[in-house]
């Protein structure tokens, strides 16, 4: 009994302290898995391939492609598709033609047909006599390092295995860009692989010109056949373009991870991959330019009319952003201002730190509401979130879709959120994986390559062009397919030490006076919290007014994705015949505001300013007569742009001292 | 509790039984009696010792010492243990300066330390002050040092009222008098005695608190309409009879206060009222009795704000103590003679902006705003208070901070986290509160490269001052600090020349000897509502016109998180205003360094000719030796255009002849200034030793 009692007592006792270490325990647990909750394991991102590429049926330049071949290496990737994203920039349309079914029907329609690396090694001696063929005619045939059997064309034989790495063009005879971008594309650096031009039995002047040469050897040659003209491309075009715009990787088709650039595992920056990043060069639009002076050499031949850039006889453009960034709703103090100073951005949004009423309150005030999307491996990733009240103390981090859609519920009944940026100009280290996320979400345009904020990339100074291009383009998968999104480098951000007010002041003119290129400028709420400067305030507040008053068009990132969407739906065809270029242009109808006037979003066309050093004399639209003097000519004085309205029109530019095309037929 | 005792008091038969085993003797002793304690009832045991030596385990004994050194915790990590040291604090001692200058104050140190009948103590300092900002080098001497062959290398000596006592001049009372025939300019600050008698009106009318300045000889408009709205903080001395042949310069309620009399080839100038008392009190202003400082708002702690001497001084774009300054130094000390002076602003410039910043926060580069300014040939400093020792906090580039990083000083530690603390488990039951000097020292490892000797200037945050007058300006002095920027508005009172001055002077310790560091005082903080902004730009035009100076101090971290644009703007305007007017942007650092260098040059008049003069003994042809030694560019001599009925006619620089009757219009117009109440022309001083030999002469 005695025994008993006191066990009883002691249980009783024990008890006690037990139940309050309990409680103790259970207060300490809950407080530490407060702090550091338990992290569910994340739903795996959804990918998608890039697509097979389509172009527009009918039109009058062509590209030869070869079916797609998946790349392991930087050295296997297959870029013939850089042409694509060339002459979507500097064109507008093009029709693809596959390799495995040229015919001279197909061609017929053709002005320019450009046969790229890849397709050039696939082609059979059928193919190239259909080609010839149709050169002869007075086609204009651009061949990318013909390795194969070309040698009867070409009257020689290159070997891609004697390709060696160049450094800069040192010439460029051929092209007609005139003034400061001329003086930049004779100087721009191209590392990229170049063969040797031998021929035997071939003088120069006589059989082949050199209308472009690279370290002082020949880069591009013209061949004149029949009627016609070949162009051969000695140097790797696509690769350079693919490197220079969609960053340069390591040959396992991983991105550099340089340790001053402070990035959880899995991530880096994509200004790693970035190669025009030298102060003299990065502003200049470098691809940009190549592309533009390389189709004039087809123009010399054959000229071709294209679908301008820019909607109406804008310049260029400006595309004011702010990446929020986890600020907050402290961002929308930026589009406030905008709104009362008649100026519009783009606010990219985490959508789990900008609030619904905050990203509500922007899109009432005219502006746009993007993804600021954060990666599954960076530390801010929006989660969701189990508990009780406030106590949650089980997290699963969100993937892409489901950032796109927490955003999408906020900005209801707003047009739905289809661009993206990434947090703080993070990038998978992956080469493609980050685009495949972005294809698979149904993304639009993205504009995440650019400068890296200097709290992530510490020794990072760049700004300007660093991909060398102000131009969107798709990005390549491994396949060599481009995705569907288009990609928009931005070329400032003010969290970035390279960004000074007199370079942003540099960009905007030079953009509307020379290079007509697309500027996305990150001002981002915090830089003044993170690295204030008067630079960064004074820049966003004049920016607007000189770029509108430089000819840009002011605009967001949906606005010009709505225009880029639409550029694609227009088609263009030209024919030239003597000194006559008739362009025929078929442009959607587009919305029109309350006072019938059509949005901003219709392109123009533009076609060379000379054709053998003879001017436009004279420019009809649908018959009616326009004053060529009044038309707006590009900064190089190499092409003229005209405005056209929705609708199909026949545009006819003549050369030299024609008369009147009436009198004439 | 109550079962738990109850269930004790249960307990007790078998305890009872247990002690009863324990007390019983053993078999054979003395006390084995059989029966001899069982009779005896145990004592009832309290219910908690009843279970103590059962339930008393080691585990109960670690469970509830730890609980209880867990609650302890709590309870200390609420109410932590404070302890920290006190700031140092060192009194100045009072340094004469033998200068090689032309122009001595005369100060009796015996005297600075005695009260006067208010309370109040010695400020002749400020006579000093002021000569040194409008005129130059200026040398400080004793009374007992002033012979007649220091007086023969002087043009220009004044008494302070320290030293103006006639019995210390009772015996040089001729030496005096004949170096004024011979030339001199004397002036007497109250005189008294011999002094008076021989000098002055007779002074009998006694001592009178004035209502206003009524009356202003020898001053343009601009200066006269300032003068007379000027608060008064002193007393005069009134005379039954005015000095027979004297000139009045500036009379209080009617009676004169300041005038002057030629006396053979020389002039004696009477201050009849206390100037350095009047401004010392303008400038460091005026505590409270017994030298105690008091809020002007109940509950709200001292201020720097709240020791402005009048309630005229808030709102007020007119610098009153830089004006009465230079009515002083040029329009009373230089109205018969020409006074030549170096100007006050590097560059020849029409005046000056100071701007200061400040930034609660390290991190996030604090210093952009001085960093934009030196693209302005600026160095400004920022003013940064110490980090939370807690925090993660990043370090600047060296190029940052050079020569712009400054510490803002929290007053109040505790209450912005600056601390350092001991404990465990992130609870925090001892604290260490950091002082100036640790502060200092936290600022100073935040900032790659940075030592605590580069750091010359601080502020106190929020514009807070101690209790004690001067209290914190013997901490600074104590720790070698240069200058302060605290003088200045507070948050919610109207902006302004609180101090009437945003230039550096000397403030005083209470025995009347000069600190060794400066003080700035701010005019406008954070100008950003419309009306501040209006003052802003009324004191920026002002200064352009009467080339002054404007301070201004600006919160960097007032653009972190949104940023507030019209603060911003008023900040890009002013310093674009200034370029555009050829003003000086500078730090107040910067500003300090060009004075001392101003004032340690040699710039000495050695040869005045009179040729020629009128039927009232005034000069109608003068001519003026000037030698200088200036050391670096940007120096300037800054020549009256008229004085006294002579206008400037020639000006030799070294050898080059600069003829006025046939000038290169432009380039004098590009030099004219106005300055203290008149035109002066400027004229530049190459580095090293120069002559400039200029002519004066009536039209």
């Amino acid at each position: 009994m005695k025994a008993l009692r006191s066990n009883r007592r002691v249980r009783r006792g024990i008890s006690i302290e037990l139940i309050l270490a309990l409680v103790i325990g259970l207060v300490v647990l809950g407080s530490y898995v407060q702090r550091k909750p338990v992290r569910l394991a994340m739903k795996a991102p959804a990918t998608e391939e890039a697509p097979a590429a389509v172009g527009t049926e009918g039109v009058d330049v062509g590209v030869i492609l070869a079916p797609p071949v998946r790349a392991s290496s930087w050295q296997q990737l297959n870029c013939d598709q850089a042409w694509l994203n060339t002459l979507e920039q500097e064109v507008g349309s093009f029709e693809v033609i596959s390799s495995e079914s040229i015919s001279g029907i197909a061609l017929q329609t053709k002005s320019w047909v450009i046969v790229p690396r890849n397709a050039a090694s696939r082609l059979t001696p059928t193919d190239i006599d259909t080609l010839r063929a149709w050169v002869n005619e007075g086609g204009v045939l651009i061949l990318e390092q013909p390795e194969g059997p070309w040698q009867e064309l070409l009257g020689t034989r290159l070997s891609l295995s004697r390709s060696r790495d160049s450094r800069r063009i040192t010439s460029f005879d051929g092209t007609f860009a005139r003034g400061t971008a001329r003086e930049r594309v004779i100087a721009m650096p191209l590392r990229t692989g170049i063969v040797p031009w031998q021929p035997q039995n071939m003088s120069r002047g006589r059989d082949y010109q050199v209308l472009m040469e690279i370290d002082g050897n020949p880069g591009v040659v013209a061949l004149e056949r029949g009627r016609g003209r070949v162009l051969v491309l000695l140097f790797d075009f696509g690769r350079a373009a693919v490197a220079m715009q969609q960053g340069l990787p390591n040959n396992d088709l991983s991105l550099p991870e340089p340790e001053s650039v402070e990035t959880p595992t899995g991530l880096t920056v994509s200004s790693v991959a970035a190669l025009n990043t030298d102060p003299r060069s990065s502003e200049v639009p470098v691809m940009d330019l190549l592309e533009r002076n390389l189709l004039y050499l087809a123009d010399l031949e054959r000229p071709v009319g294209r679908l301008w850039s820019f909607p109406a006889s804008y310049r260029g453009a400006m595309i004011a952003t702010h990446s929020e960034a986890a600020a907050g709703d402290v961002a929308s103090f930026m589009p406030e201002w905008e709104y009362s100073n008649d100026a519009r951005s783009t606010t990219f949004a985490v959508p789990s730190t900008l609030s619904t009423e905050a990203a509500i309150e922007i899109l009432r005030r005219h502006g746009d509401v993007q993804l600021n999307w954060v990666p599954r491996q960076a530390p801010l990733v929006p989660s969701r979130s189990w508990g009780i009240g406030g106590f949650r103390p089980i997290l699963r981090p969100m993937v892409l879709d489901e950032q796109l859609e927490m955003l999408r519920e906020a900005t209801r009944p707003y047009p739905e959120p289809r661009v993206t940026r990434t947090i703080d100009g993070v990038w998978g280290s992956h080469y493609f994986a980050p685009w495949r996320e972005l294809q698979a979400a149904g993304i639009a345009l993205d504009s995440s390559f650019g400068p890296a904020p200097a709290f992530i990339a510490q020794e990072s100074e760049d700004a300007g062009y660093i991909f060398g291009t102000g131009l969107p383009y798709r990005p390549l998968d491994s396949s060599g397919n481009r995705f569907s999104l288009w990609e928009q480098p931005f070329v400032l951000s003010d969290g970035n030490p390279g960004y000074q007010l007199d370079r942003l002041r540099r960009l905007i003119i030079q953009s509307s006076d020379v290079y007509h290129s697309a500027l996305a400028v990150d001002w981002r709420p915090d830089t003044m919290s993170r690295h204030p400067s008067f630079d960064a305030i004074e820049g966003w507040r004049t920016a607007f007014e000189l770029a509108e008053s430089q000819g840009l068009w002011v605009t967001t990132m949906s606005d010009y994705l709505r225009f880029l969407e639409y550029r694609e739906q227009a088609a263009i065809r030209s024919s030239f015949i003597e000194r006559r270029l008739l362009i025929e242009v078929s442009i959607p109808e587009v919305e029109r505001d309350e006072d019938g006037a059509y949005q901003d979003i219709v392109p123009s066309v533009a076609f060379p300013a000379r054709y053998r050093s003879r001017p436009v004399e004279h420019v009809w639209i649908d018959g009616v007569p326009q004053d060529v003097y009044e038309l707006f000519m590009t900064g190089d004085r190499a092409l003229q742009v005209v405005e056209v309205p929705p609708g199909v029109h026949r545009v006819e530019v003549f050369y030299g001292s024609l008369g009147d095309p009436d009198v004439e037929e | 509790m109550l079962r738990r005792r109850k269930s004790g008091n249960e307990s007790c038969p078998s305890q009872i039984d247990r002690r009863r085993d324990l007390v019983l003797a053993p078999p054979g002793s003395r006390h084995a009696e059989p029966g001899a304690y069982s009779a005896l009832p145990a004592p009832p045991a309290a219910p908690m010792l009843n279970r103590r030596p059962q339930g008393l385990t080691t585990f109960r004994i670690l469970f509830w010492t730890c609980i209880a050194l867990g609650l302890l915790l709590l309870i200390a990590d609420r109410w932590p243990l404070r302890f920290g040291a006190d700031n140092p604090g060192a009194r100045p001692d009072f340094v004469f300066n033998d200068k090689d200058a032309d122009v001595i104050v005369v100060i009796d140190a015996s005297e600075l330390g005695r009260r006067t009948a208010n309370g109040d103590f010695a400020r002749a300092w400020a006579w000093v002050d002021a000569l040194e900002q409008e005129y130059g080098p200026t040398a400080v001497r004793a009374h007992d040092e002033i012979d007649s062959s220091l007086l023969a290398d002087t043009r220009l000596l004044i008494l302070s009222e320290s030293a103006a006592r006639g019995e210390l001049w009772a015996e040089r009372i001729s030496l005096l008098e004949s170096w004024v025939n011979g030339g001199g300019i004397l002036a007497l600050e109250l005189p008294t005695g011999a002094l008076r008698a021989n000098f002055a009106a007779d002074g009998a009318g006694g001592w009178r608190s004035p209502g206003a300045i009524t009356a202003i000889n020898g001053a343009d408009e601009t200066m006269e309409s300032e003068l007379l709205a000027m608060p008064l903080l002193t007393r005069y001395l009134g005379s039954v009879q005015p000095l027979a042949g004297a000139q009045t310069l500036m009379a209080m309620d009617g009676a004169p206060v300041i005038y002057s009399k030629l006396a053979g080839r020389g002039q004696v100038l009477v201050f009849d009222f206390a100037v350095a008392a009047q401004l010392s009190a303008l400038q460091q202003g005026l505590p409270g009795q017994r030298m105690r400082v008091r809020p002007r708002q109940t509950g709200e702690p001292v201020r720097s704000a709240d020791l402005a001497a009048s309630p005229a001084m808030f709102g007020s774009v007119t610098p009153y103590a830089d004006v009465l300054e230079r009515f002083v130094v040029h329009a009373a000390l230089g109205s018969t003679y020409p006074l030549v002076f170096l100007w006050p602003w590097p560059e020849g410039a029409h005046g000056a902006i100071l701007s200061s910043h400040r930034s609660r926060y390290v991190s996030g580069r604090p210093l952009w705003m001085s960093v934009h300014e030196r693209s302005r040939d600026a160095r400004t400093p920022t003013f940064v208070a110490a980090p939370d020792p807690s925090g993660d906090t990043r370090s600047m580039d060296a190029e940052e901070h050079s020569a712009h990083a400054a510490l803002l000083w929290v007053l109040d530690p505790e209450s912005a986290g600056l601390r350092k603390s001991w404990g465990i488990f992130g609870l925090e039951p001892i604290v260490q509160s950091l002082q100036l000097e640790a502060q200092l020292q936290h600022m100073v490892a935040a900032f790659d490269g940075l030592s605590t000797t580069d750091v010359h200037g601080i502020r106190v945050y929020d514009g807070r001052w101690s209790e004690d007058y001067v209290g914190i300006y013997r901490t600074l002095q104590a720790l070698g600090f240069r200058y302060d920027v605290t003088y200045g508005p507070a948050e919610g009172t109207p902006q302004g020349f609180l101090f009437g001055t945003c230039q550096p002077f000397r403030p005083v310790d209470t025995s009347g000897a000069p600190f060794s560091l400066f003080e700035v005082p701010v005019c406008f903080v954070d100008p950003s509502t419309q009306s501040e902004l209006q003052l802003l730009g009324e004191a920026i035009r002002r200064a352009t016109e009467q080339s002054d100076l404007v301070h201004v101090l600006t919160s960097s971290d007032s653009f972190r998180d949104q940023p507030e644009l019209e603060a911003f703007d008023a900040w890009r305007d002013m310093l674009r205003f200034a370029a555009q007017n050829d003003m000086w942007i500078g730090g107040a650092g910067q500003l300090i360094d060009f004075r001392q260098r101003r004032a340690d040059a040699t710039f000495r008049v050695v040869a005045t000719t009179v040729e020629e003069r009128d039927e009232e003994n005034r000069p109608r042809r003068y001519q003026l030796v000037l030698e200088a030694d200036v050391p670096g560019s940007g120096f300037h001599a800054a020549l009256p255009a008229a004085v006294g009925g002579l206008i400037l006619r020639e000006v030799n620089v070294g050898a080059a002849l600069e003829q006025e009757d046939e000038p290169d219009e432009d380039e004098i117009e590009a030099m004219m200034r106005t300055y203290g109440g008149r035109q002066v022309r400027l004229v530049e001083l190459s580095p090293g030793f120069s002559t400039v030999t200029i002519h004066y002469e009536t039209p």
